[in-house]
């Protein structure tokens, strides 16, 4: 019967580890740039629908296209942020919802034109094997994933706390106009970040490829779970995020199994709204901080 | 080293400095005085670039009227802006490490740090802390160094010793001196006019956004007009 715990904890963080780090491209976008992208999930569908089309079309294992994937939601976001985004930095809050949802909008419906409404699943050599340990079995692509996210999430720590480019970023979080008196380029950095932040978001689709099947709509799903996770977590925090993703992972998967699983988004917008009534900057959120870059 | 002719200056549509025409010669210090609200941070401002402005700024020989606020700060022309506003959430070595941003700073941050470091000990002292725990005179400590980093050619001081002890604000001003001394051209922007008329060549004085009255700080500080608005009569 313990086994039962086991899977259900095990499983729940594995798949928070991926509410992580679709959250952590979010949270550094809102915490640099001040920019809510509700168009981030639909970054996370982008990255699925890429992943499987040069799949289908070079048979290759899917986990082989990750790094093309992730490089091209790179490239893909310094794009985006030069044709749209860095026209509603500092735009009133309206602005920049209607910007980022109609963003969402238009990749949704290229997404059904070009490949329909219809739910792609690709198979993966490598993610239908299971791994069986503690009475319990875990498909290996969860796992996978998990792990890539951690050492990402990891990658991006050290990058901010060491590199002069990250710390031109917290900087920049903190005080805009004080970064550029430091000759710090906030407008390129700002380009930088949303890069970064849709880059975790199609490494993030990558991952998920294997596990779920991809339609045009998914994203919706995946980005109020990911302002749950980062409004959970603090805005603008990575630690936030990580923490804020396991919890909202653990909390669905314990929900789903024990009060059923039409509950499951209940059970986390609960415990959402009794944090934020005890904590209104988040677990691990500054109070102010997001404010202080005005 | 710096010279503005005709400078506007404005805050979205309100224009805060009308035609400010001023000019500071290397090794100088120059004292900017006027009333709350005068024009003398907007100056400031109006200078590293973070406000619109319309007019002419040369500074080390190149227009800088048109370019961003990075590239004025990276150019040399660097500010140590009103409320210190330092990065809170960060230590004072980080602080002072993104002083020296840009490139040609970046290269020698390890001695610029002791430098600075030497100049105000008590910074060392606190180098792994938040700057926001820092008291305020720390804080002016620390954002006068986080502007030396950046090798400048020039500094301009918005109001250093604004809601400090008393103290520190000779502290500041003794700053203000070995920093004057070390050769740097100085723009200086207080409230406290004695103490700035004591360590400046020469000051310009600005009124309701215009330059009114400009002399050399030994004869200003006799200046009748002067006396009656800012010393008290």
């Amino acid at each position: 019967m313990t086994a039962i715990y086991i899977q259900l904890v095990v499983s729940g963080l594995l798949l928070g580890g991926i509410y992580a780090l679709v959250s952590v491209g979010l949270t550094m976008i809102f915490g640099v740039s001040r920019i809510k992208n509700f168009a981030h999930g639909d970054l996370v569908m982008v990255g699925m629908y890429l992943t499987y089309a040069l799949t289908t079309w070079t048979q290759l294992d899917p986990y082989l296209l990750v790094p093309v994937v992730t490089v091209a939601l790179f490239g893909f976001g310094l794009l985006l942020s030069f044709a749209l985004i860095r026209r509603i930095q500092g735009a009133p809050q309206v602005a920049q919802i209607f910007a980022t949802v109609g963003l969402g909008l238009v990749l949704q419906n290229a997404a059904l034109m070009i490949f329909g409404a219809d739910f792609r699943t690709t198979n993966s050599e490598i993610a239908g094997n299971v791994l069986r340990f503690w009475g319990i079995s875990l498909p290996l692509s969860l796992f996978i994933a998990f792990v890539v996210s951690m050492a990402v999430i990891a990658c991006l720590t050290v990058f901010l706390r060491t590199s002069m480019v990250g710390k031109a970023m917290r900087a920049i979080a903190q005080d805009r106009r004080a970064a550029s008196l430091m000759s710090i380029d906030v407008k390129f950095i700002d380009m930088l970040t949303f890069g970064l932040g849709t880059a975790c978001a199609g490494l993030a689709g990558a991952l998920l490829v294997p596990l779920y099947p991809v339609y045009p709509t998914i994203g919706a799903n995946l980005v109020l779970i990911s302002f749950v996770v980062v409004i959970l977590g603090g805005l603008g925090s990575i630690e936030g995020a990580l923490i804020g993703g396991l919890a909202i992972g653990l909390i669905e998967t314990l929900s789903g199994f024990f009060i059923g699983s039409e509950m499951r988004q209940m059970a986390y917008f609960l415990v959402f709204i009794a944090v934020l009534l005890f904590r209104p900057a988040g677990l691990f959120g500054q109070r102010g901080s997001e404010t202080l870059g005005s | 080293m710096l010279k503005i002719e005709a400078l506007d200056a404005y805050y979205g549509e309100a224009q805060a400095l009308y035609a400010a025409s001023l000019h500071i010669d290397e090794g100088e210090v120059v004292s900017v005085l006027g009333a709350n609200g005068a024009g003398k941070t907007t100056l400031i401002n109006a200078l590293s670039g973070t406000i619109d402005r319309v007019g002419t700024v040369s500074f080390d020989g190149q227009r800088v009227d048109r370019l961003p606020p990075h590239v004025i700060a990276a150019r040399g022309l660097v500010q140590v802006p009103e409320g210190r506003r330092l990065f809170n959430f960060m230590s004072v070595r980080e602080n002072l490490e993104l002083g020296a941003y840009s490139p040609h700073a970046r290269a020698h941050v390890a001695d610029n740090i002791d430098k600075v470091f030497s100049l105000m000990p008590r910074l060392a002292e606190r180098s792994g802390q938040m700057a926001g725990s820092l008291s305020g005179g720390e804080q002016q400590m620390c954002a006068i160094g986080r502007a030396m980093m950046a090798m400048p050619k020039m500094i301009m001081f918005d109001e250093p010793t604004l809601g400090l002890a008393p103290i520190m604000v000779d502290m500041v001003f003794k700053l203000l001196n070995d920093i004057k001394a070390s050769g740097l051209t100085i723009l200086l922007v207080e409230q406290n006019v004695k103490h700035a008329l004591a360590v400046s060549d020469r000051a310009y004085v600005i009124e309701n956004g215009r330059v009114v009255l400009g002399g050399d700080a030994a004869e200003l500080i006799h200046d009748p007009q002067l006396k009656v608005a800012y010393l008290g009569g």
